[in-house]
């Protein structure tokens, strides 16, 4: 077993290096726009902006190759504060976000507020809670940490088992989106498709771990950005606004609400706990953009605040990219990069669903039926909105998008040119690989570290790790392209669910492992089982059965469950003994040795004295 | 490295230093939701009130509060030597 080298020397040309990927990517796109001027094929327009994504993040996975185990497992902890930024930011929101925002703010208005509020909100507690406590401790991953904390190899197992499943549907939700891009960008027959993506994801994963998934994801999170900003930057100016968004869409609004009112679409107020999420199938926009809780009601607001809060500040993918930063100081200042990063997207997704809401008020709704923009046959033939002809007068309510495809409609129905429409859909198939890998990646390490070598794993020779590590992502990564494939259903639910999984039993956990010194390894394995039965059942008979809350609402019974089973569980054994209790403390301080490479030197020194005796 | 009597005090400090800063936040994003509506009706910059500070107050409100405390837990970190070497 090789130890992380005590000097953690960051790249100082790294800024350079992201620099020339971004000239690359930029220079792809207006090489695109210019060759779609002089009359590409669309095939082939698709074909180059797909191809150049894949061809750059080969390149840099290739280039950031590594067969070292500290590399592989976390990046050799040298991932500085802004791109662990960019890295999270990107986890965070993943395709599954980025495709399914500007459609909810679009469907929703207001009430899509829960999520970002929600997410901003799990950052900040992530950020003062957990991160720089579970970065100090040094583990790769959330198992790593608690069998270390608790010295408990058998926590360590259970919560391997547990963390599985948040993260398999994480997984399966961001592998849909990327199928649901790819076959946008291409016409490869599903099965093919999933091939594809999932060699991609292998290459990325294989070819240096953690390290080659953090340069990557950073690049790929370069890429979300300037495709969701740039081209509404660029429609915001065609609509004769600054190319500011994110502030000056609030002209805009106050036009749209006042066209709502000569229209009269009706306002209308959801019972206190209803929650009716759009789903991925058309929908059309039948109410007021700014008016309150008319989807979801004002409890089930809060409540869904709560259990996103929760789900993000314990969502393992965060975690295990924390432990790639080169210190305690920087955690902390990347999760601030990271809020900067989402609100950005936010505000952007948010302005982008309110000119599309215009767009369809003054370019659609009130014209006779046969008058329709020449733009909407395009929408209708690649399915991505639909037009009720059967009145004689259109309405907003007359036309229905697919949620997930909402930015790339309001590019087509702005007219900007098709390479820019494809850039927007590169920008999500970039977002929806890059948590993919993470949640792979993340997936991959416990099987192999915590499961197949564990609870030991230290003490496995570095081959082996190696081995078993690359296998398991290769395994992991064609399994869940297959249940991408197979499996029905929508990726939103899939990540709300995981996050009210992840909020219900790792977030209690982490957190009163970090503040509350006399819980022990038994107090934990109870939290953790506690806070996932009942947020299991609760999700169950809330979409199945019709009772009680929502699916996605979960966590705000199954954290209190975990919270309260821990501190039963704790105070009826014995407290923790002098070690635990000496580690507790020196996990609550920055400076020193990490907890983790100090338990692995004295487990290698403890073996190289029975191996001399 | 800290020394071993500045263990407590410095734990004190950043339990306080945590308070400080979550509590305000988690306050403004629970209870805004309650006041939405009725703030909905005043406008600024185009956009209803309610609206405009849960998308952009939010955001920023979460920006400051992690970026000072970043700063503030920094300064708690040296005063009581917990910082990290180099």
């Amino acid at each position: 077993m090789s130890l992380t080298p005590s000097r953690h020397l960051v790249n100082p040309l790294l800024g350079v290096y992201f620099g020339i990927f971004a000239s690359l990517l930029i220079g792809i796109v207006l090489m695109a726009l210019m060759l779609e001027q002089l009359g590409l094929e669309d095939h082939l327009l698709r074909g180059l902006i797909s191809g150049g994504l894949v061809a750059l993040l080969a390149g840099l996975a290739l280039a950031t190759r590594s067969n070292a185990i500290f590399e592989l497992l976390y990046a050799g902890r040298r991932v500085p504060a802004v791109f662990t930024g960019l890295t999270l930011a990107v986890t965070l929101l993943g395709g599954t976000m980025v495709a399914a925002l500007p459609g909810l703010f679009y469907l929703m208005g207001f009430d899509a507020l829960f999520l970002t509020v929600g997410m901003t909100t799990g950052l900040v507690v992530f950020a003062i809670l957990i991160a720089p406590y579970i970065r100090k401790s040094g583990a790769y991953s959330v198992p790593a940490y608690l069998g270390l904390r608790f010295a408990s190899p058998m926590l360590r197992v259970v919560a391997a088992a547990i963390a599985s499943v948040p993260l398999l549907l994480l997984i399966v939700a961001e592998l849909k989106v990327a199928l649901m891009a790819g076959s946008w960008l291409t016409e490869l027959s599903p099965l093919v498709l999933t091939i594809a993506l999932s060699l991609v994801l292998v290459l990325v994963l294989v070819s240096g771990g953690m390290r080659s998934l953090s340069w990557t994801s950073a690049a790929q999170a370069i890429v979300m950005l300037l495709a969701v900003l740039i081209p509404v930057m660029i429609i915001a100016v065609l609509m004769g606004h600054l190319p500011v968004p994110q502030l000056s869409h609030g002209r805009i609004t106050r036009t749209l609400l006042r066209a709502e009112f000569t229209q009269g679409i009706p306002e209308v107020l959801a019972d206190a706990f209803a929650f009716d999420l759009p789903d991925r199938g058309f929908e059309a926009a039948t109410r007021r953009f700014a008016t309150a809780f008319s989807n979801i009601g004002q409890g089930a607001f809060v409540l869904s605040i709560l259990a996103v809060m929760a789900g993000v500040a314990g969502q393992p993918t965060l975690i295990s990219r924390i432990a790639a930063t080169p210190g305690v100081y920087a955690t902390r200042k990347s999760v601030a990069w990271a809020i900067c990063m989402i609100g950005l997207v936010f505000l952007t997704m948010s302005a982008a669903g309110v000119f599309l809401r215009e767009t369809i008020m003054s370019d659609i709704a009130g014209l006779p039926a046969g008058q329709l923009p020449s733009w909407v046959a395009s929408l209708v033939s690649r399915e991505w909105a639909s037009v009720d002809t059967g009145t004689a007068r259109l309405a907003l309510s007359s036309f229905a998008i697919r949620r997930d495809a909402a930015l790339p409609v309001l590019a087509v129905a702005n007219e900007v040119p098709t390479a820019l429409v494809y850039t927007i859909i590169m920008g999500v198939l970039a977002a929806a690989l890059a948590a993919a890998a993470t949640g792979l990646a993340t997936l991959g390490t416990i099987l192999s570290e915590d499961v197949v070598n564990g609870p030991q794993s230290e003490l496995v020779v570095d081959g082996v790790r190696r081995t078993v590590l690359r296998l398991a992502f290769v395994a992991l990564t064609f399994f869940a392209g297959w249940m991408a494939l197979v499996t029905p259903g929508d990726p939103l639910e899939f990540l709300l669910w995981s996050l009210t999984l992840s909020g219900s039993t790792i977030f209690p956990v982490l957190l009163l492992s970090i503040w509350w010194k006399r819980c022990n390894g038994w107090g934990a394995m109870l939290g953790l089982l506690a806070g996932f039965a009942v947020a299991l059942v609760s999700i169950l008979s809330g979409e199945f059965a019709g009772f009680g809350l929502a699916g996605p609402m979960a966590a705000v019974v199954g954290a209190p469950a975990a919270l309260i089973a821990m501190g039963v569980g704790s105070l009826l054994t014995p407290p923790p003994g002098r070690h635990v209790l000496e580690l507790v403390r020196d996990l609550r301080v920055p400076g020193g040795d990490t907890l983790y490479d100090r338990e692995v030197r004295q487990v290698l020194v403890e073996r190289r004295r029975q191996m001399g005796g | 490295m800290i020394e071993r009597k500045e263990r407590r005090p410095y734990w004190r400090h950043t339990k306080w230093q945590m308070v400080a800063s979550l509590l305000p936040f988690l306050l403004v994003v629970l209870v805004l939701p309650f006041y939405a509506d009725q703030l909905n009706s005043t406008r600024v910059l185009g956009f209803p009130w309610g609206y405009f500070l849960l998308a952009h107050g939010v955001g920023v409100l979460a920006l400051i509060t992690v970026a000072s405390f970043a700063n503030r837990q920094d300064v708690i970190d040296r005063w009581h030597g917990a910082h990290e070497d180099g």
